[in-house]
């Protein structure tokens, strides 16, 4: 009789413990991301299982589903022809695009999505509309956290929060920790080896095109700017906005980027922002323009997200602090 | 100097206004202008002192056709008094008659004493020298219309055009206007309404009816009943006024 | 007539304005983001002009000091009387020339054709559509041959069916407007497959921001030339202003005037838009508030207008340079507004105005 009782109370724990297996497989979903409709309020959306038919209504989300190899669970992804980086074309070139993210709405609705990655602006009135006529169609809208600032609070740790968002969406945490983890580690680094030197360079990151009237410098009140703090620098702009010349003299940058916020960025692009900027013969005693310490970064490396930021903030450590 | 049209048309927004108008104003004469409304006058008045453009026809002043003088020149030869209009510009009445000085001022020249003797001559005669301070704009109509007289004149030209001259103006102007204009020695057309005063002040008349000249003559040769009849559309007698011994035309409802 | 009283009172009004042009570009120079000591000033264009050192300034003549007085705030100062001057000169011949007080300069559509050349150039690209010369023209280039063109294609509109007529001029300008902001936006939603952030309305406000001494050149080529051309046709203005047909009878040639007038008018500013952008309000309202100082005789209004627009317009660039919070800039467009309209609404209360018509 106690063989027999042993016997079943082993049979029950074993059952009971398949069956807790079995459920911590499925004890990811329901999961809840916060995301932020277009008054930058936070939203709640809760998945309850992995999505099978999801778009991508930006070249940014384009780049981090491919990163994170989820090719197969797009149905459709943003049109940016001009701008994918080499290791994506074939892939991007084999799935199917979607024509105008901005304001095709039918389009969107018509390949019956369950979730739509897209930006703060997507969500615009004269856009795709609010936020929660999306919900309520059953289709979960994910905003990009530094997009237009959507957040209201950009930062890179926003932005880290987007992979920790496709982690949770997808049920791929544990590679989106490790790129989190790794990103972080990165940072860190470049914090301490700033804090050892004598005094850290001052940078400063402007937008100014030909025929332009104003320069504007990008504040760390955005995430653009505060790259440049991340990288270890010092961006004495707190509020991004136009900036005076004479100001740019008083700052007197180590270095200076040029953000091209063009439609395009080819060499010819980048050769006209330049010139453009050293015709500003007034900021000839500035530092970073006697010594030729301008560099011109695009737009996409250095706005929004995605998975270009964090590289681009060691290359700007590596670029400010090469010796 | 002379003034004379040449079977002059004229069309306004394809309609045609004037059909070959033939008149002629000799040098020193007084010439009235009349017909009912409709009837072309200001469009040939107009077309006379080149606001526009006849279609036919050619304009001449004393034989040299109108194309071939300079609009300056033509200024200093012809000064026209329109119905006044409302001005989107403040001016004083002493400014307003000293541009009429312009034709007679090169591009740089200045504004000389005998200009302004000239423009308070012209004032005077038309009994607005104390007001020429006043802005423009503060007259009444019948002040409005003296300035424009006085800037006119200023222009001391051989000819003066006027488009109903008198119309806005109470009778004690009318009858002044009038009086000025006959003791002016220049030559004189003027457009009129009142077939009265054709027999008055005119030497000679031309009668328009829809865009043609009906008939022309001096006042006493051509104004009879008939002629009423046929352009004014209406009936009418003709007696010796027991005033003032001119013919007079009593309108018969 | 010609007042003694009068006379003397214009005199005096144009050396004051001389006056306070001299003293506001010096003080003007003084002021800005960076806090600079009078004495470093003044020592740094002494020395530029004369040679003479006055000492104590650390390598004077070069460095960040002189770059800061001589090479961004100087051209700076003097663009925004140069802008100013030319603004209120163009307001005023427009208002003459279309015989309606609240024309500005703009009134052709001149603004929305540099927009539009603008936009072309930044979305199209010239390079793209062109070869040659033409491939290689910047965005300056194309703002300036859009707001030509549309002046053109205003006057050929306001001529068709007969005589040119001021309101056709100004209804004209309003179409060509519309369909030029039509157009700039279809490039620009076109151009839409990136994210939405750039948008070309930097010409909406302007900014002597960048000024140099070498964007001064045109602006005041032209303002040099269009300001003595003028002077000698206020007689012809004065008349203008009488109606069309006094102005015929007493000889003047409306048509080839107007066009003439209008040309250069628009050439002023689009030379002005292209260097600077879009400064609203100077061209209609400094018109206004000198004419209830001199009336409507423009051999008194256009150089006292002209005058107190340079003067306006350094004044407003120096609150627009100080009065922005933590040391940004406000952009001058809405400094021009936020004065503009309130005066011009006292103006217009206190009827000082020389609006003919009944009050």
């Amino acid at each position: 009789m106690k063989l027999a009782k042993l016997t079943l109370c082993a049979l029950v724990a074993l059952a009971l413990s398949l069956s807790a297996l079995a459920f911590a497989e499925d004890a990811h979903y329901p999961v809840t991301i916060t995301t932020y409709d277009y008054a930058k309020t936070p939203v709640e959306i809760t998945f309850n299982e992995k999505p099978t038919r999801a778009i991508s209504g930006q070249e940014i989300w384009n780049e981090m589903m491919f990163y994170f190899d989820l090719d197969e669970y797009m149905v459709a992804i943003a049109n940016s022809d001009s701008n994918v980086p080499e290791e994506y074309k074939e892939r991007y070139d084999a799935l199917p695009k979607i024509s105008d993210t901005w304001h095709n709405k039918e389009g969107i609705v018509s390949l019956e999505p369950q979730v739509f990655f897209g930006w703060r602006s997507h969500f615009a009135e004269d856009s795709l509309g609010d936020i929660y006529e999306w919900i309520d169609r059953d289709i979960q809208p994910v905003v990009l956290n530094c997009s237009n600032n959507a957040c209201g609070n950009s930062s890179v740790q926003a932005v880290l929060q987007d992979f920790d968002n496709l982690g949770k969406i997808f049920d791929i945490q544990d590679k989106t920790d490790a790129y989190i983890a790794e990103a972080n580690a990165m940072l860190d680094n470049i914090q301490e080896n700033v804090a050892q030197l004598e005094a850290p360079k001052t940078v400063l990151m402007l937008e100014y095109y030909d025929g332009d009237t104003t320069v504007y410098a990008w504040g760390t009140n955005s995430l653009s700017g505060q790259m440049i703090t991340n990288a270890g620098a010092v961006n004495p702009i707190d509020m991004q906005g136009d900036i005076s010349l004479e100001e740019i003299v008083a700052i007197n940058p180590d270095k200076i980027i040029l953000m091209n916020a063009g439609n395009s960025d080819t060499e010819e692009d980048r050769e006209s922002i330049y010139n453009a900027f050293y015709a500003l013969e007034g900021l000839r005693s500035v530092e970073a323009v006697k010594n030729e310490q301008v560099r011109i970064y695009p737009l996409d490396d250095i706005y929004g997200g995605g998975i270009r930021i964090i590289p681009a903030i060691e290359d700007i450590y590596n670029w400010i602090y090469a010796e | 100097m002379d003034i004379t049209t040449k079977g002059v048309s004229i069309k306004l927004s394809g309609k045609e206004i004037v059909h070959e108008a033939s008149i002629r104003v000799r040098g020193g004469q007084m010439v009235g202008l009349f017909g009912p409304n409709g009837s072309g006058k200001s469009t040939l008045l107009k077309s006379i002192y080149r606001v526009l453009k006849p279609q036919a026809g050619e304009i001449l002043f004393d034989d040299i056709p109108l194309e071939q003088i300079p609009r300056q020149e033509t200024a200093k030869k012809l000064a026209v008094v329109t119905q006044f209009t409302t001005l989107n510009f403040e001016f004083k009445v002493s400014e307003i008659v000293l541009m009429g000085r312009s034709p007679h001022k090169k591009l740089l020249d200045k504004d000389t004493p005998e200009d302004f003797r000239i423009v308070r001559e012209c004032l005077e005669k038309v009994n607005m020298l104390g007001l020429s301070d006043r802005k423009f704009s503060t007259l009444s109509g019948g002040e409005k219309q003296r300035v424009l007289l006085a800037r006119a004149l200023a222009q001391e030209t051989s000819v003066l055009v006027l488009d109903e001259p008198t119309n806005h103006l109470d009778i004690k102007y009318q009858l002044q206007t009038m009086e000025i204009i006959r003791n002016l020695n220049k030559g004189v057309l003027l457009a009129l309404h009142d077939l009265n005063m054709a027999f008055r002040y005119c030497d000679y008349v031309f009668i328009m009816k829809d865009g043609r000249v009906e008939a022309h003559g001096k006042p006493e040769d051509i104004i009879d009943e008939a002629l009423i009849r046929n352009v004014y559309e209406v009936e009418s007698r003709i007696y010796e006024n027991p005033v003032t011994h001119l013919p007079s035309i009593a309108f018969l409802p | 007539m010609q007042n003694k009283r009068e006379v003397t009172l214009f005199w005096m009004l144009m050396a004051g304005l001389v006056f306070g042009l001299i003293l506001s570009i010096i003080f003007a120079v003084s002021v800005g983001a960076v806090a600079l000591s009078p004495r470093d000033v003044y020592g740094t264009i002494l020395y530029r002009l004369t040679g003479w050192d006055i000492g104590g300034i650390e390598n004077i003549g070069e460095g960040p000091l002189f770059d800061i007085v001589w090479i961004i705030r100087l051209p700076r100062v003097i663009m925004s009387v140069v802008v100013g001057m030319g603004l209120a000169l163009a307001g005023v011949i427009m208002q003459a020339t279309v015989q309606n007080p609240l024309a500005d300069p703009y009134v052709l559509g001149l603004s929305s054709g540099a927009s539009l050349g603008a936009t072309f150039s930044i979305m199209i690209g010239a390079s793209s559509v062109f070869t040659g010369f033409l491939a290689n023209t910047g965005i300056a280039f194309w703002g300036f041959l859009g707001a030509l063109g549309v002046s053109v294609l205003v006057f050929l509109l306001s001529s068709i069916g007969g005589r040119m007529t001021t309101s056709k001029l100004i209804l004209s300008g309003v179409v060509v407007s519309s369909i030029c902001s039509a157009f700039s936006n279809i490039i620009i939603y076109l151009n839409q497959d990136k994210s939405d952030i750039q948008s070309v309305t930097f010409w909406t406000f302007g900014s002597f921001s960048t000024a140099t001494w070498e964007k001064l050149r045109l602006p005041t080529i032209a303002l040099v030339v269009c300001f003595a051309f003028f002077l000698t046709q206020v007689r012809r203005i004065n008349i203008m202003l009488l109606g069309d047909e006094a102005a015929t009878t007493l000889g003047i040639d409306l048509n080839r005037l107007r066009r003439v007038y209008m040309v250069l008018t628009a050439l002023l500013t689009a030379v002005i838009v292209c260097t600077c952008g879009i400064v609203g309000f100077v061209g209609l309202m400094i018109p206004h508030f000198m004419r209830a100082f001199t009336g409507s005789d423009y051999r008194r209004l256009l150089p006292a207008t002209t005058l107190f627009g340079g003067l306006f317009l350094i004044w407003a660039d120096i609150a627009a340079r100080t009065l922005g919070a933590s040391g940004k800039e406000i952009p001058i467009g809405i400094i021009t507004s936020a004065i503009g309209a309130p005066v011009f609404m006292i103006i217009m209360l206190r009827r000082a105005y020389g609006f003919g018509g009944r009050d």
